[in-house]
């Protein structure tokens, strides 16, 4: 039998598991990839109906930064474009 | 912060750099001392610090590949309590890095709220709530009429109440046997009719030990829940999963409960919830075993997973057809399939990784394999 797929319509950003989400405006996002010395399409990716992205506003194409903790670091930041 | 910390705030990772700040104040260390200490550390760092060009892939594969092979190779270990098995080992670590759709013991820690996380009063409810209430553990009565050949029973009012279900639960639970049975209610009784009348009294004995077996209410895909002391607080382990219908109860903390099946974090969480239970669970089985692995290898492997948006093994269908070049996917599992489907297609191979350079015998973009020379060349191409 197929488990039925059920997403939870909740904010899940509270989540432990969950790091900040944030999106980046266009001239933050040129700042990324000219720092990184790369094209869009280069990036890590995140779908588009990710639950960490509930409510909200993207387009394919957008930079999300992700902050994570790290444990030698403190914070990290990840960066992933939105397909 | 005086000013020798705040020339290295840039240079030194955070971790390193608080560490050594509040260590240097507790020691009460004079500002030479200070300075010092950080230029050790600034070293120490230099030289622990990737170099461009390093294999890191390789290592990552060593560091992983020795202690797996001293793992006890098939063990289902107690969790503590005793009816809750949970696969680790190497079979664990395999099934992680596989990214196997359902892992073989599915398994969720619940925490809970803060009323409820302490006092063992309200546990029963909430298991019953997750769980689900076995129809045998709230009825009054049940008996077998002989005569019009059907099973009647009448639920325990009181009972009902302290685990939660009502009627309609009830009537839910017994719309499984619609095929073969009649279901009706009477006042507080239910009758339920074996459609088949000529089948005789077996069939309604057997009836009857399905209704009382029957489940009401409860989550599905859940067989077992037990409560566990953390410290002060209870937390719940269920066997099998349902992250998604789990975390919208209202007594359920919402934002610690989590699940050890992979694919459903990424679905309910995201991926990068997904990639964190990936690095736990992996770091989880590895140090079970004794065999401590530095956590940035594991950091690699999970950042590779999950780079794609969705959650990706370590096979041939996964991490590794995303490779550019058709010789390294090739060198890796069923090489004849892709030579011919990049014949077909006409792909170029640009010789760019390492794994193609090696089967042809070049040097490998590896280490100091990796720079290449640039020159100037002067107008018209005359020496300057």
């Amino acid at each position: 039998m197929a488990k039925k797929i059920i997403i939870p319509q909740v904010d899940v950003s509270s989540h432990r598991l969950v790091p900040k989400h944030i999106r980046l405006t266009d001239d933050e996002k040129k700042v990324v990839l000219d720092k990184y010395n790369i094209a869009l399409s280069q990036l890590p990716r995140i779908s588009r109906a990710d639950p960490a992205l509930f409510e909200m506003e993207i387009n394919p194409g957008d930079i999300i930064k992700i902050i994570r903790p790290s444990v030698a670091r403190g914070e990290v930041d990840y960066f992933r474009v939105v397909i | 912060m005086s000013k020798i910390a705040e020339q290295y705030k840039d240079k030194l990772p955070e971790g390193l750099f608080n560490e050594l700040l509040t260590e240097g104040k507790k020691k009460k260390l004079t500002d030479k001392q200070l300075k010092k200490a950080f230029e050790k550390l600034y070293e120490k760092y230099q030289y622990a610090a990737i170099q461009p060009g390093e294999a890191i892939g390789i290592i990552t594969a060593e560091s992983f590949g020795e202690p797996s092979t001293q793992m006890t190779l098939r063990t289902f270990h107690f969790a503590g309590v005793a009816e809750m098995n949970v696969t680790l080992g190497l079979p664990r670590l395999i099934e992680i890095f596989d990214a196997r759709k359902a892992p073989s013991t599915p398994s969720m820690q619940i925490y809970l709220n803060k009323p409820y996380n302490k006092d063992e009063k309200h546990l029963e409810k909430i298991i019953g709530k997750i769980k689900g209430v076995k129809l045998g553990d709230v009825l009054a009565e049940i008996s077998i009429n002989i005569l019009r050949t059907q099973v009647e029973f009448r639920p325990n009012k009181k009972r009902m109440r302290e685990l939660g279900i009502n009627e309609d639960d009830i009537l839910k639970g017994l719309k499984d046997f619609a095929k073969v049975a009649d279901i009706t209610q009477k006042d507080s009784s239910f009758i339920v009719k074996p459609k088949n009348q000529e089948a005789g009294l077996p069939v309604v004995f057997s009836l009857k030990e399905k209704v009382k077996d029957l489940r009401v209410k409860g989550i599905k895909g859940i067989h077992e829940v037990l409560p566990k002391k953390e410290g002060k607080e209870i937390v719940l382990l269920s066997s099998g999963t349902n992250l998604a219908e789990v975390i919208i109860l209202p007594e359920v903390d919402k934002d610690r409960t989590v699940s050890n099946d992979l694919f459903e974090v990424g679905r309910v969480l995201g991926i990068e919830a997904a990639r964190q239970v990936i690095m736990g669970e992996a770091s989880h089985v590895i140090k079970e075993q004794g065999l401590p692995i530095d956590h940035r290898h594991i950091m690699l492997i999970s950042d590779l997973m999950t780079s794609s948006g969705v959650i990706k093994g370590v096979t041939r269908s996964g991490i590794t057809s995303e490779k550019e070049s058709v010789l390294a996917r090739a060198s890796f599992e069923t090489p004849i399939k892709h030579l011919i489907n990049a014949s077909l297609q006409g792909e170029i191979d640009y010789l760019n990784s390492v794994v193609e350079n090696v089967m042809l015998n070049q040097p490998v973009p590896v280490g100091t394999g990796l720079p290449g020379l640039v020159t100037k060349m002067g107008k018209d191409g005359d020496k300057k």
